[in-house]
Order: C-alpha cells, then structure tokens, then sequence
C-alpha cells in the first residue's frame, strides 16, 4: 500500500503544471537572468587589468615620459597610456574610455569623473612619482655625492610581501547568487510539503477528504505523500544544481556530490516545513500556500538571494537568525563547499538543518496523527 | 459605461498586488536620496586591512599607522575560517601580518618578505595595497641608505609619501547642473522594472477577467456596440496607467523636488512616458496569449526580470556580457535604459539630444511592432473560435 500511495502521490505531484513551473522552470529561468547579470561582473569589476588612462602634456616633461615610457614596456603594467590632447582626452573620460587624464603641466594633476578604485591606482601611481621627485631634489640639494645610492635604492624593485591565497577555493563573491538560487530551489519544498499534507486533511481538499474514508492507516499515507514531495523536490533541486554546476559552470568547489547532498537535505527542510506549514491550524489551502511561498522567500531574501550582502548585515546585526535561517545554513554549506574549507563546520550546519526538519515534521506529524471529522 | 464600471470593480479588487510593488519602490528611493551623498569631491578609495603585529617595534608601529592614513583597520578574528570568512564577504580587503624582526632585516638592508598577508589574488584592492607597501619600505630604504636610522627613516617615509597630485573632478560646463543626480538617475532606471511588474501583474488579470467566456458573450448580445466596448477597456486601461504614472511622479516631485522639473528631469520623464506605452503593449500581447489567470504570474516575472537582467537596470549595461548585451538590444526596456544613462550621463554614455530621441524612436517602433503582433494572434484566436 506504501509504494501504491507513494507511485501515485509522485504522479500527482508532476502533473500540477503551476507547481512544476515554480520548481522546475522558474529557478533554471532565474539562474540563466543571474549568470547574463553577474556572470562577467566579477572580471569585470574585482580583478585586475590594466588601468586605461589618458596623457596630455601642457608642457614637455622628458623625466615623467621616460618613466611612462618604461611602464608601457613592462610585461605587468599597471596602466594602459593614451596619448591625446585635452578635447580628445575629455572625450575618452565622459564616454568611460579612460578612468582619467593625467595633465603633465608645471605640476602634475589628475582629472577623473568619479572616485573609485582605479582611480585611486592612478593617483596612488602620481603621488609616488611626485614624493620620488621631491626626495631627489631634496638629496641633491643637500648631500649631492648620494645622489646615485638613492636613485639606485628608489627604482630597485621590492616585494615586501609574501602573498597566499586563505584558499584553493572559488572566491567570486558574487557565485553566492548562485548557492542562493539552489537553496531557493530546494525551500520551494515547503510548496511540495504543504500540498502533501492539505491532501491528507479531509476539511481542506476533496483529496483529502476521501483519503480519510479510506481504512489505510494515516501514519502510512501521509509517510508516502511526504516521500513522494521529497522525492519531488530532489528531482527539482537535483535539476537546478546541474544547470548551474554543468551548463552556466559555476565553479562551487570540486566535491560535486557533496553539492548535491546539501541541496537533497535542502529539499528535505522545504518538504518538512512546508508539511507542518499545512498540518498547523484550519486555514484555507489559499493562505497556507500564500504563507509557505512568503516562508520560503523570506527566508531565502534574509540569505542574500535579492540582496547579496544581507547575511553578512545579519551575521553582524543579530547572528541568531541566520543559525535558525534553514536558507542561510543551506546557503553556508554550500559556501564551505565552494571555499573548499574542510567538513567541520560543514558538518555542524549539516546537522543543524537536520534538527530543523525533524522539529518541523515531528510537529506535523504531531498535528495530523488521530484526526476524525463530525461531517465532510 | 457598464465595461468601465465593471474594468474598475476587478481593478479595485486586485489593486493590493501593484500596490505592494508600488509602496516597496518609492520606500526604497526615498531611502536612497536619504543615504546618498552627491559626489562633487574626489575621495580615495579607502580598504579595509586587518593588521596583526608579530614585531611591535617603533617601525612596525609607523608601518600601521601608514597604513591607517589611507585605510581603515578592521578587526576579523584571528582563526583561519574567520579571516576567510571576511576576505570573502569583503569585510576586509587585505589580512596582513607584520613578521617578527621586521625591524631588525629592515636595519640590515633585507626587504624580501617582510610581511605575509592573506588576499584573494589578482584583485584591484590587492593590487592597490601591495603598491602602495612597497613603495613605503622602498622609500624607508632610500632613507636608510642615505643614513637614517629604521625609526627616523620610517616617519620620514611616511612624512615624504603624503605629498599628493592635485585630483580635480571632471565638470561639463556645458552640462553642468544638467544631468541627473544618482538617486534621481537610479529612480529612472528601476522604473523599468516597475513599470513591468506592476503593470503585468495588475493589469493582464483585469483583461483577461473582461476577455472571459460568459462576460464577452453577455456583452456581445447586449446593445454596446463593438468601438463602445473597445473604448470603455481603453480608458479603463488608461485610467490604471494614468493613475501608476501620477502616483510614481508624485513622489518623484516629492523626493527630488526642482530636479524633475529641469529640462533632463522632463526628458527622464517624457522616457518613462514612452516606456509605459511599451508596457501596455507587452501587457496587451500577454492577455492576448496567456491562457489562464494562474500562469500571468509567472509570464510576469519572467518578463519583469528577464528584461531587467538583459537590459542592464540591475547591472550597468557596460558590465552587460557580449550575448546578454546583445540579447538585451532586442528588447525596448534596453532602450529605455540607454535612453535614461545618455540623460544621466552614465555607464559611458554622453548626452546628445539625437541618440537620446532615437532611443526614444526605438522604444515606440517596439511598441507599434508588439501592438500589431497582438491585434493579429486576438484576430486568429476570435476567427478559430468562431
């Protein structure tokens, strides 16, 4: 009776074309929309390139054109120069060509449209050359035999630091969109549990209704509805992390069935709360459906789906929600797994989510169990 | 005026949806004109830098406090999940370690690997701040070879390298006081999106109510003649379009005052004008194909963030990918966009009158395109029904 209920449970399960849309299509859609919006961003915006910037020169200064000269030559330049004259150079800085104009005059300025990053390299660059410059005329008026050392000493390349990367793992900030998306995916569950318990209540849904005639024993009946959503929901999560890890390619750490875990117990947390969501109370199916949907987006909004730094604002303003956010902890894990920073923590949020869906569908169970009805 | 009555009944009982939008938007641009600050100064951009003192000698302490002149210092915790965790989050941008007898092997001339720091590689912060060191501990080094000593040297360095170009910050005369402000710009630029959402989630389910079997044919044998009926929808429509812009730009008056009535504000606005047009014309084609009322939420937020992902209102269009880009182009609220970034002066775009005016030109030949496809499916849908 168990695998009769669960076959035709999951039969009813993938004929609800809404449904279907929301946890199948709907995330794949969303995932394509982030990857044509984020997908490029952080090359664009994080990593280096050479900084495009304009020259012109009020007046002839062979000291700073050498000195761009042999910047131009070098294999790791900082800067890309363009020659131009003023008009020319206006241009290139309003249509976003250059990030600025560097005018050699009597004194060196800097001409930018906006503050930002790469126009703090180019001033950071001119202030060097212009306390360079100050120094040796400074030496040179007052111990002009060590003249020589000190250029010697200002043009020898140091590398003071030693670099290391904290991980061999994916750092783009914004792949977090992307662990947001699965856990979106897989909280949708809470749409696939509340449909499994509103057709086991005979007062909500004719299903139900006529479940409740039946002499099958409830407990089983509604283990094979919950399992079938489960499974269900596998299925969409399962669909998810696929388009995302083997289509757009989104790099979240090389242990790929780990991956797939996380988003399984994911979808295991939706199924549970969104089967307590609809055991609580007698609300029609309209407003428990209304409220699992706010449930689950709340939640994934509170993770950083709409707004990527919001747990971080969380984490820093009140941290117990993101340890009872089961977004957040599905979202966490998949970040240890990108990062590529062992299992412990892994583990601790692995375990925390499980609590949480055992809270949750112990309760629903608890709701549910030796319900009778006067009439239907 | 039955139709209209009745278009005006179902609007009223649908209202709460747009309205949630409506509410939502004009909240967060009024926080957005609370919070931003025009940028008529040039500022350096300040890092976040995480320092740990292994030395802690009067060297080490100079080189903190180089460092604290041109970043500010952040406390991460010292565990290694902890720094990773805020490199990540970009809660600090370089984690750096000053090694014990950074003194001493600076005295003896030894420059090489005087501190260990934690950064995501290749980045423009770790670009910055590993330039910005090293030119420190060189300058130090040019003082010591000229015969200071580490401590002397140090605040000399420090002292030598605050000297600074002059930054000037660019300004049109011709332009000036006549672009948009970034929260104006910004306010623009989302109305593509919520000129879509709200007017697919409002106003299709109200068609497609008055497109319902029973209620055309109850009209059909009523004596409303045919222009009467597609009149009295019309205004409806209208109505509900009229309403959404008003609302928008009352509060667009309210927040940005004198600004929306200068002459790049009116265009910014003759924009959002035509962009409504368009929508109604998206809204119109997905009455025409929606086959139920259940699947316009999700035609709606497909629309909604399809165009807005492609057109570049939630990412600047020249961050936009090649294909996204390109893709973007075949769509009117690109052009909306662009249209608002040559107003702006954004995103690389400098105004002039005539690409803003074909931008415009752009935007109405899609509606007319999208208006025509329209009429045709709603004339092959009533020809096979009868």
């Amino acid at each position: 009776m168990f695998l009769h209920n669960l076959k035709y449970e999951f039969l009813n399960n993938i004929r609800q074309k809404e449904s279907l849309f929301w946890l199948m299509c709907f995330p794949i859609i969303l995932g394509t929309f982030f990857y044509m919006g984020f997908g490029k961003l952080y090359e664009k915006e994080e990593m280096f390139s050479e900084i495009p910037v304009a020259v012109t020169f009020a007046k002839e200064d062979a000291v700073f054109e050498s000195v761009i000269g042999k910047m131009k030559n070098a294999d790791d330049s900082l800067f890309e120069f363009r020659y131009a004259d003023t008009d020319k150079a206006e241009k290139m800085l309003k249509k976003g060509d250059v990030f600025g104009i560097i005018t050699v005059d009597d004194e060196i300025s800097l001409t930018v449209i906006s503050s930002g990053i790469e126009q703090s390299i180019i001033k950071s660059f001119l202030d060097q050359y212009k306390s360079q410059r100050q120094i040796i005329s400074d030496i040179s008026a007052v111990d002009p035999a060590g003249l020589t050392e000190a250029v010697k000493a200002l043009h020898t390349e140091t590398d003071t630091i030693k670099n290391n990367s904290p991980t061999n793992g994916n750092m783009n900030y914004y792949d977090m969109y992307f662990m947001n998306l699965i856990t979106m995916a897989a909280l949708f569950g809470m749409i696939t549990g509340l449909y499994s318990a509103i057709n086991n209540q005979g007062n909500l849904s004719a299903v139900g209704a006529r479940k409740c005639l039946s002499p099958n024993i409830g407990f089983i009946t509604i283990a094979s509805s919950l399992l079938a959503g489960c499974i269900t929901q596998l299925c969409s999560v399962i669909l998810t992390t696929s388009f995302v890890l083997f289509i757009l390619k989104i790099d979240l750490g090389g242990n790929i069935l780990m991956i797939y875990l996380t988003g399984a117990l994911g979808a295991f947390a939706g199924v549970s709360i969104g089967f307590f969501i609809g055991s609580a109370g007698r609300m029609s199916e309209a407003v428990k459906g209304a409220i699992s949907t706010s449930v689950s987006l709340f939640c994934c909004f509170l993770s950083g789906l709409m707004v990527g730094n919001m747990k971080t604002i969380i984490e820093e303003k009140c941290p117990v929600i993101n340890s009872i956010n089961p977004a957040a902890i599905i979202s966490d894990m998949l970040y240890y797994l990108t990062i590529e920073a062992g299992y412990t923590r892994y583990i601790e949020k692995a375990a925390a989510l499980l609590i949480i869906s055992l809270f949750f569908i112990t309760g629903g169970f608890l709701m549910t169990r030796r319900k009778t009805y006067e009439n239907l | 005026m039955k139709i209209f009555n009745a278009f005006m009944k179902v609007l009223l009982k649908r209202l709460n949806s747009s309205l949630i939008y409506v509410v939502i938007f004009i909240s967060i641009g009024f926080a957005m004109t609370k919070s931003s600050s025009s940028e008529k100064e040039y500022e350096n951009v300040r890092l976040n830098i995480s320092v740990t003192d292994l030395d802690d000698t009067a060297a080490s302490r100079e080189v903190i406090e180089f460092i604290k002149k041109g970043s500010d210092l952040v406390d991460i915790g010292s565990s290694r999940e902890e720094q990773t965790d805020a490199l990540y989050y970009q809660k600090a941008d370089v984690i750096l370690t000053i090694e014990k007898g950074f003194s001493d092997r600076l005295k003896s001339g030894e420059t090489e690997e005087l501190f260990k720091e934690y950064s995501v590689p290749g980045t423009y912060s770790t670009e910055l701040f590993d330039s910005q060191l090293n030119r420190y501990i060189n300058m130090i080094n040019v003082y010591i070879s000229s015969g200071e000593t580490v401590e002397t040297a140090s605040q000399k360095a420090s002292s030598a390298l605050s000297a600074e170009v002059e930054t000037i910050m660019y300004n049109d005369n011709n332009s000036e006081n006549n672009t948009l402000s970034k929260p104006i710009y910004f306010f623009f630029k989302y109305l593509a999106y919520i000129f879509t959402a709200v007017l697919t989630t409002g106003l299709c389910p109200i068609i497609l109510a008055m497109n319902k079997k029973k209620i055309r044919m109850r009209v059909n044998c009523s004596s409303i003649t045919t222009n009467n009926q597609l009149l009295q929808t019309t205004l409806g429509t209208l109505v509900f379009v009229a309403g959404l812009f008003l609302v928008i730009m009352t509060a667009a008056a309210i927040l940005y005052k004198s600004e929306l009535f200068s002459s790049h504000g009116l265009l910014a606005m003759l924009n959002a004008i035509v962009l409504i047009i368009v929508t109604m014309t998206i809204c119109l084609l997905i009455s025409v194909l929606a086959p139920t009322e259940k699947s316009i939420s999700m035609i709606s937020n497909v629309i909604s963030l399809g165009m807005s992902f492609l057109c570049g209102v939630f990412v600047p269009q020249n961050l936009l990918g090649n294909s996204a880009a390109n893709l973007g182009k075949l769509l009117p609220a690109f052009w909306y966009v662009k249209a608002t970034n040559i107003i702006g002066e954004k995103e690389g775009e400098v105004f002039s009158s005539e690409s803003f005016f074909s931008c415009l030109a752009v935007q109405l030949a899609f509606a007319a395109a999208i208006f025509a496809v329209s009429l045709v499916i709603a004339k092959n849908k009533r020809q096979s029904r009868s």
